[in-house]
């Protein structure tokens, strides 16, 4: 054991030893989340504006078509009627409605059983 | 007569048309989540069936058609025939009521949302079925947890497509989509996509709610009987449902597809893409989780939002 | 034949025979799926008088809901397939009278119908035209009352301001206080039980305090100093 020499070197950690690892929780984002939900509650907000903004005015323009529709539609239905009187159709005076029977008709009626 | 055979022919022609492009659309889906998931994980992905791999669905296709069909002895048999046909034919049928243009829609109902809500939940029959035709308690178990699953996902969805009738007014899918002619409904409901995303998640069994594909910790699911053309016709029918839930997003959330449709394509293919992102980031999830989060978390979330959609609504008015 | 007539026969007649399966099969998941059809064709007669609303909320409520739930208690129970035959068999001679009530229902109803179509030709091929002008009628379009279609809307908008919250809204609340009841009183009834599962589950929970300190010394006794 005398004549022996350490010919190979052990893979020791550096000296003062390795770099320290950072295994604690980092945050990834450099925006703070407290940010994030203020952005997207904001962004939430004016959407809501914009949005309600435009229904209300798509149902005023939707009101204001009918009420137009309503004043124009005695027209409508004349010159339907005009188109309709002039071809092949069915008989207009031709209903279902029956006269309800009572007083002297029903009287009348259950006599003739 | 003469009438018939030409409603019969249009009708038929035209729910071929609605058929054929469905089918390919679910083949390419498939290429599409193996191609982004091997871009993900910094591989190839299948590129040696056709030019870059784009042949491969077809090639899958064909490998399980040609396949043995195996019917267990102990299987109650029509049922366990007609429960694969149930879940395919109900996501084609689903798809009906899908405008993909101002004009082009198979058919325009009024109560076209409600109409596929109360489809989808006949959907559920299919699973259960198949669970309990196959006779055997693996896949009993497995069709009864999918059932569980997708009924109290269900309800979150639900709301939360409510809320977004509730801001619209209509329950006509073409209407909705005009509502948002200004607007994306995704700005002034940010929660509600989110909700929603998670809830279409679950619904349509995709991770991290995956448990029918846990072959190894779970012995898959309702399908561990089936082979061939029933396990095809299950893969088709949870694609085609992958699929019409992430137009489903884009229609209720991005604005609708209808007014631009290389766009609206976009926005149906990017939501597809956000499943499969979905799919390659997150671990699975586990069954009593699973329960936790969709009665525990998103219902009582997705009725606060609803609770505050409608008192915008009553304070506008 | 009208063609919503025959659709409503088809729909009838799918119905009758599902009921007949419903009453006769032994296993009763075979009854539940044949009630779920019978709710799909209650649904598409919902359909053929225009009610999509209803059709819809129809399906959504009891095939998505109820049915499911019904399945899936079903499912579950361990059935004795033997036991049910006996009992089924004393139903054999009612199945008798129910198959000829059956026939009665639908004869009657063909019966009328027809002859509600009878009038309904004469009323829309009036006897003043010849048949050439009848033929002619029905490519000319049929009359456009205006005032009609400008107050039409959609059967939901009908239904929500005209029955739930309108004239009817009375029985629509009191609908809804009978459901609360119902959901309270179950919690009445099953309180006990569950307070009694608590304090079950609180006897069985885990000590860890008197796990850790337990020795051999105080726990393993001889059994003669016992005695």
């Amino acid at each position: 054991m005398v004549g022996y020499r350490q010919k190979w070197v052990q893979d020791l950690p550096p000296a003062g030893g390795f770099p320290k690892l950072t295994y604690a929780r980092t945050s990834v984002s450099p925006i703070p989340g407290s940010y994030i939900f203020a952005g997207v509650f904001s962004v939430m907000a004016i959407g809501t504006y914009i949005f309600f903004e435009d229904k209300v005015k798509r149902n005023a323009r939707e009101e204001e078509e009918k009420r137009r529709l309503s004043m124009i539609l005695p027209i409508l239905q004349a010159e339907n009627d005009i188109n309709f009187l002039a071809s092949p159709h069915q008989n207009v005076y031709f209903t279902r409605w029956m006269p309800p029977q009572i007083g002297k008709r029903a009287v009348a009626l259950i006599r003739e059983i | 007569m003469k009438n018939i055979l030409q409603i019969v022919l249009e009708g038929g022609l035209k729910s071929l048309i609605v058929i054929i492009g469905l089918l390919i659309g679910v083949a390419f889906a498939t290429l599409l989540e193996r191609k982004v998931m091997a871009a993900m994980q910094k591989r190839r992905g299948p590129n040696v069936v056709g030019i870059v791999g784009l042949l491969q669905p077809l090639a899958d296709g064909l490998k399980l058609v040609l396949k043995e069909t195996i019917i267990p002895i102990v299987a109650d048999k029509i049922i366990y025939a007609i429960a694969p046909i149930l879940t395919f034919t109900i996501s084609i049928v689903l798809w009906s009521v899908m405008a993909v243009g101002v004009q082009s829609v198979f058919a325009s109902i009024n109560s076209g949302v409600l109409f596929i809500l109360a489809i989808s939940s006949i959907g559920v029959y299919g699973i259960i079925l198949a669970g309990w035709a196959s006779n055997s308690k693996y896949a009993f178990l497995g069709g009864l947890r999918s059932a569980a699953q997708m009924v109290s996902y269900e309800v979150a969805l639900g709301l939360i497509i409510l809320s977004i009738i509730t801001y619209a007014g209509t329950i006509n899918i073409q209407e909705i989509m005009e509502n948002q002619n200004k607007i994306w409904f995704i700005v002034p409901l940010f929660p509600g996509f989110l909700l929603a995303f998670i809830s279409a998640l679950a619904e349509t069994n995709r991770p991290p709610f995956d448990l029918p594909e846990a072959e190894a910790e779970l012995v898959s699911g309702y399908n561990v009987e089936y082979s061939s053309t029933g396990f095809a016709l299950f893969f088709l029918g949870e694609y085609a449902n992958i699929i019409l839930m992430s137009v489903l997003l884009a229609v209720f959330f991005l604005g609708g597809i209808v007014h631009n449709k290389i766009l609206g394509a976009m926005k149906g293919v990017s939501m597809l893409c956000s499943f499969i992102w979905v799919r390659a980031t997150l671990p699975r999830y586990r069954y009593d989780q699973l329960m936790y989060l969709g009665w525990k978390s998103l219902l009582p979330f997705a009725l606060l939002i609803y609770v505050g959609v409608i008192s915008m609504v009553l304070m506008i008015k | 034949m009208d063609s919503t007539l025959g659709l409503l026969v088809i729909l009838l007649g799918i119905i009758m025979i599902c009921t007949l399966v419903i009453l006769r099969s032994v296993n009763p998941i075979y009854s539940i799926l044949n009630l779920i059809v019978i709710y799909g064709c209650y649904a598409a007669i919902l359909l053929t008088v225009e009610m999509e609303f209803l059709a819809c909320i129809y399906i959504l409520v009891n095939v998505g809901a109820i049915a499911v739930l019904f399945l899936f208690i079903v499912m579950m129970i361990n059935i004795n397939i033997v036991e049910i035959q006996e009992t089924m068999r004393k139903y054999n001679i009612y199945m008798i009278v129910g198959i000829i009530g059956v026939i009665g229902i639908i004869g009657i109803l063909i019966t009328n119908y027809n002859i509600r179509l009878k009038e309904e030709v004469i009323a829309d091929f009036s006897m003043f035209l010849t048949t050439s002008e009848s033929n002619q009628l029905t490519v000319v379009p049929t009359y456009l009352d205006y005032y009609t279609l400008f107050t039409e809307t959609t059967d939901i908008r009908t239904m929500g301001s005209n029955v739930i919250y309108g004239s009817q809204s009375i029985w629509f609340i009191m609908a809804c206080i009978i459901l609360l009841i119902g959901m309270v009183g179950v919690i009445y009834i099953t309180e006990d039980l569950i307070i009694e599962k608590r304090h079950l589950n609180e006897r069985r929970r885990q000590d860890i305090n008197s796990q850790v300190l337990r020795e051999y010394k105080t726990t393993i006794r001889n059994y003669r100093e016992i005695q």
